[in-house]
């Protein structure tokens, strides 16, 4: 089951800033975006279906070793929110500690 | 105290406890001398105000009119009260002669300063220079900033700015933004990123403008922010160009 090829961390994963949510409306959009690509396809390359918030935080798909960066919590839920709002999220209960990620959304099966 | 009175000299303990209370009787009178005339000053400081207030609703009556001598009149009075109430003020004249001469000796002044300074300066260090220059009959920080408010109007090349921060700045009408974001990408562009300390000693400029000149190229959309443990550092906006 474990992956055959290395998974390829986009250049956005190298760059510090990545890891600090921007203050900028408009770079921020373009921020989130690109985590989102980033944890749909982290998980479609793992085959990982379930993501649970306190376990991501230590992950490497949110936190970069080499340049000693990681996304803090509030980072990781607006990327999760908007994940969400796009249908590839469905939170498993009220309080948001973990949820399930489709690759694709409904409609795109 | 002793009851003992006469030409005795009094010498030992004695005498140091006797001195010392006479030296006591003397600062008492002294400060309820200096009271009593405070008291007699406020009173009459406090009539003055009851008065001003009631040429203040007078003028209410005939609003409208700009900066009739009258007005200007009463609000150098009102100054030198040290009681401006800019509420009723506000509408009967724009601020104060005081300030206007105040604005046109403070852009003459810091002129100068301003354009070695690539058109900028905060306004605290604005402060500093000018009542340094002074030396006596110093500004008080309202003074200036009250001056300052009216440079623009008057049209001296130059204005007050307040930041998004809350930071103030004077800047000469020929500063522009656009060089200062444009200068600003560059250097970073150059060195990969930058702190505003590295910045401000790269331009030589103060932290606290360095900092407000990468947060307008942030703003701006040209730069963006890494903010961690090492501190608040600024990259090139990556985001906006992704294909690299």
């Amino acid at each position: 089951m474990a992956a055959s090829t290395t998974f390829n961390w986009p250049w956005q994963y190298d760059f510090p800033p990545f890891f600090t949510i921007q203050k900028n409306a408009d770079t921020k959009a373009k921020q989130i975006e690109a985590w989102c690509t980033l944890v749909l396809e982290y998980h479609q390359h793992n085959k990982l279906l379930k993501l649970r918030v306190a376990d991501a935080l230590a992950s490497p798909l949110f936190s970069n070793k080499a340049i000693e960066r990681k996304l803090p919590k509030e980072g990781v839920m607006e990327v999760l929110e908007s994940l969400c709002k796009k249908g590839n999220v469905q939170w498993d209960d009220k309080s948001k500690t973990s949820c399930v990620i489709y690759w694709k959304t409904i409609e795109q099966w | 105290s002793s009851a003992k009175t006469g030409p005795i000299r009094a010498s030992g303990i004695v005498g140091i406890e006797r001195k010392i209370e006479e030296n006591r009787r003397v600062t008492d009178k002294n400060i309820s001398v200096a009271f009593q005339d405070l008291t007699k000053l406020m009173e009459k400081a406090k009539e003055m105000v009851s008065l001003s207030s009631n040429i203040a609703n007078k003028i209410k009556d005939k609003k409208g009119d700009i900066t009739d001598d009258e007005t200007v009149k009463f609000k150098s009075y009102l100054l030198s009260l040290g009681i401006p109430n800019p509420v009723t003020k506000e509408t009967h004249g724009s601020g104060t002669h005081y300030h206007m001469q105040l604005a046109h000796e403070i852009a003459s002044l810091l002129k100068q300063p301003l354009e070695e300074n690539a058109g900028i300066m905060l306004l605290s260090d604005a402060y500093c220079r000018i009542n340094r220059a002074r030396g006596m009959e110093l500004l008080s920080p309202e003074d200036l900033l009250n001056a300052c408010r009216m440079l623009d109007n008057l049209k001296l090349h130059m204005k007050l700015r307040e930041f998004e921060t809350g930071v103030l700045v004077l800047q000469l009408d020929s500063h522009s933004d656009e060089k200062v974001i444009s200068q600003t990408t560059e250097l970073v562009d150059d060195s990969k990123s930058l702190s505003a300390q590295e910045l401000a000693n790269l331009v030589s400029v103060s932290v606290l403008l360095a900092k407000e000149r990468l947060l307008l190229a942030e703003r701006a959309g040209k730069l963006c922010r890494d903010d961690s443990d090492e501190g608040l550092r600024f990259y090139p906006n990556l985001f906006a160009q992704p294909m690299r």
